[in-house]
């Protein structure tokens, strides 16, 4: 069909007003995911074709209103819409709860944008209330539409009444509200700054928005204004004895109740309420709070690894199945078998545990358990600089850094998505467990409980330093207090979670994948130049990297180069490392030459180091994805390489001092 | 009947219920909370003390300390 033109729409809505419910029933798989400029906030945006037009559909972060200039995701909101300008903005609202989720888009018509508005959760309002739509829209002069997206009821609706929003354009005159006693303040600014600007800019300039500040400071007498304004929320200050914001938004609040009084209808009581609350008084009390959060927490590590595992081995086996046919021999036999089926092999032995894990996240997040663990964790996380919305990513680190780091996307501020992906690394994933066991295994026998244990917890409380380091150095002063909606206890909707599984994990096949991928081909190539050598041999290129690196390595006690170079392809997975040092010492057994090679100091040391130093590069590729950001990624590599090394060194030489002595 | 005392609304008791009139401070979190609908003359009840948990408009709010001790509400008291 001739497509007659673009219409660019912005979602916006609550947290938890079934936004993202709405978003993937509009556009389906058409999307994808980015970050906001600058910032590490997800984008999504995504399309549909309706009647001859593309639709381009931006999700904005989750908002309550405009207002609140130290919420990074109301910032990014604003700047959206008030610079991109986008033909339509839906404002999904849960229509359960009309007095409260009215507030942005009274707000938004306010200054004047194209709204559609979307009663979300329909089917649950239905229960007890009766909302007439018909006369919202007619009050407010918008397309209201009716939606229950978990089954898609009115979605259809809902895109008419987009083109219908965009073909018939509102004026841009914006809702009148009365402010009653600040009117006259209002009316006199107005006249200050020019009636031909619209009346909402004098109402934000009394709320102290910014920009809108900014912009009068650039009019013709721009500080006269200014000085008038603040002379003005004094007054109004000192006579009211409350501030312009607070009367203000106090205002709008009453205009929501009348309007929603004239629309809606109660008809008997929610019980949803009641039996939330009973679940809450269980799930977030102050003694069980911590061991159910354990509980669930425990589960999903079953479910992501127990479960995930065997799927895991068995794509292994497909591949070395499939590296071991490869016909033929010479350098393209070798590329596949020893380059470009390794490398897929590691990324794809990933995708059962990410999947996995995305799904129990998803089903967490939708039942609305997330939001209470991220409360019951709050407390224990902010010793660390961190929200409790942290404490399951790091966590889900001991199992795997590259889901772990993906599952701090359910983290809102930037500050605790950066610093929680930054010392994900140091929680002791399950390929690192493998080095820990045989080392400790031939160094320490019928100790190695205590010596994994050991480890464990230097992770941790290296985790809990870097993130206070990380905090004073680079995010001074910017605290987050809780405040947190929690939203009502919901039946999971099984396609809604499958559909948010499936983006999660494609989104990771699509960009980790990548970068996995490159770097597996680009270790093949060092292995093999020059030109004839034994693959990962001493003569090769990495084997003499590996030898040009080990002098380095020599103060932690293990300066040779088969060390270095394992630790090398370490880098590529941390399970390669044992595997390494297997095909390095191959003719004499591993365990024999360990034992040769390393003291039981050195051992540890080895094993401090594979715990600490540079993340592998599945996780390298993640942090830089999710970071958005080369210098973060460049940080996280250099701090734990330095971290790893100082620690090793200091364990050998702090360790040999007293050894010397005794021996 | 008490009477009607300012307390901060950390000082609810379980069940209590009380007015937002006002909330303290210049501080940066004060319009989120406004805009959650946590304004002057609203109705909150406590709901759990420990952590805090209020219900305002029908929907729970769960609350930092710090925070909680910045939101005043007007409560009725035997003294
Ligand atoms: N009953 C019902 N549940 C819904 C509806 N829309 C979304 N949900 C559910 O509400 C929860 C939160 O939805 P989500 O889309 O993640 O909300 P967001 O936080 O606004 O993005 C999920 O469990 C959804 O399945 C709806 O219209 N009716």
């Amino acid at each position: 069909m001739e497509e007659k033109g673009f219409i660019r729409v912005a979602l916006a809505g609550h947290p938890n007003s079934g936004k993202t419910s709405v978003f993937n029933r509009l556009t389906g798989s058409k999307q994808h995911t980015g970050n906001w400029p600058g910032v590490t906030v997800e984008k999504k945006e995504g399309y549909f074709s309706y009647m001859g037009y593309k639709v381009i559909v931006t999700d904005l972060p989750g908002i309550y209103g405009l207002s609140s200039a130290y919420s990074i995701d109301e910032r990014i909101a604003k700047t959206f819409l008030t610079e991109e300008n986008p033909d339509v903005i839906v404002v999904v609202v849960d229509s359960t709860n009309l007095d409260r989720n009215l507030y942005l888009p009274i707000q938004l018509l306010e200054m004047g944008f194209n709204l559609v508005l979307d009663l979300n959760m329909i089917d649950e309002a239905r229960k007890f209330l009766k909302i007439n739509s018909t006369e919202l829209s007619r009050i407010l002069g918008i397309p209201v539409v009716e939606t229950a997206a978990n089954t898609g009821e009115g979605i259809e609706d809902l895109k008419k009444k987009i083109i219908e929003a965009f073909e018939k354009r509102r004026g841009d005159k914006g809702l009148k509200i009365d402010y009653g006693r600040l009117e006259d303040e209002i009316e006199r600014l107005w006249n200050l700054v020019g009636r031909e600007y619209p009346r909402w800019v004098v109402i934000r300039a009394l709320e102290e928005d910014q920009d809108v500040l900014n912009m009068i400071k650039g009019l013709e007498n721009g500080a006269e204004i200014i000085e008038e304004i603040k002379a003005s929320r004094d007054r109004i200050t000192r006579k009211f004895g409350f501030d312009p914001e607070t009367i203000i938004v106090e205002r709008r609040f009453g205009y929501i109740k009348g309007l929603v009084r004239r629309v809606t209808e109660r008809k008997g009581t929610e019980d949803r309420l009641a039996l939330s609350d009973k679940i809450d008084s269980i799930v977030t009390n102050r003694i069980l709070g911590i061991p159910i959060f354990t509980l669930v927490m425990f589960f999903t590590f079953e479910i992501v690894f127990k479960l995930g595992g065997p799927i895991s081995e068995l794509i292994d086996e497909a591949f070395i199945t499939l590296s071991g046919r490869i016909p033929g021999e010479g350098p393209i036999h070798s590329l596949l078998a020893e380059g470009v089926i390794p490398g897929l092999r590691a990324v794809l032995v990933f995708l059962p545990n990410i999947a996995l894990l995305f799904l129990v996240i998803t089903i967490l997040e939708d039942s609305g358990y997330m939001a209470r663990a991220a409360f019951v964790m709050d407390k224990i996380m902010h010793t660390m600089g961190l929200h409790g919305k942290s404490s399951i990513p790091m966590i889900l680190g001991f199992g795997c850094n590259v889901p772990a780091i993906m599952a701090t996307r359910t983290l809102e501020s930037e500050k605790d998505r950066i610093l929680t992906i930054m010392v994900i690394p140091l929680m002791s994933c399950s390929a690192r467990l493998p080095i820990y066991v045989l080392f400790s295994s031939v160094f320490f026998p019928g100790k190695e409980g205590v010596v994994l244990f050991s480890l464990y917890m230097l992770g941790i409380v290296l985790a809990v330093v870097v993130a206070k380091l990380l905090d004073t150095l680079f995010f001074k002063g910017e605290v987050a207090p809780l405040v947190m909606e929690l939203p009502p206890y919901r039946m999971p909707n099984l396609r809604g979670v499958l559909i948010q599984t499936w983006i999660r994990t494609e989104l990771f096949l699509r960009k980790a994948g990548m970068i996995i991928f490159s770097v597996s081909v680009l270790v093949w190539i060092l292995g093999n130049i020059p030109f004839g050598v034994e693959y990962a041999s001493e003569d090769s290129l990495i084997g003499k990297i590996g030898k040009s690196i080990s002098p380095l390595l020599e103060p932690a006690g293990f300066g040779f180069w088969q060390a270095a170079v394992s630790l090398l392809f370490g880098i590529l997975a941390k399970e390669v490392v044992v595997g390494t040092l297997g095909t390095l010492y191959g003719r004499e057994g591993l365990r024999e030459a360990i034992s040769r090679e390393f003291t039981p100091l050195s051992a540890y040391s080895f094993m401090i180091m594979s715990l600490i130093y540079i993340p592998c590069v599945a996780t390298v590729a993640v942090i830089r994805r999710e970071t958005n950001s080369w210098r973060w990624t460049a940080l996280a590599i250099s701090y734990s390489l330095l971290l790893g090394w100082i620690l090793s060194v200091l364990v050998y030489q702090v360790g040999s001092f007293f050894n010397e002595p005794i021996n | 009947m008490g009477r009607s005392v300012e307390v901060p609304l950390l000082f609810l008791g379980p069940g209590e219920k009380g007015i937002i009139s006002r909330i303290v401070g210049g501080f940066c979190a004060r319009a989120r909370l406004e805009e959650m609908g946590l304004t002057p003359g609203k109705e909150v009840e406590l709901l759990s003390p420990n952590p805090i948990i209020v219900s305002v408009d029908g929907v729970r709010i769960a609350l930092g300390y710090g925070i909680a001790s910045k939101i005043l509400v007007r409560t009725r008291r035997r003294i």
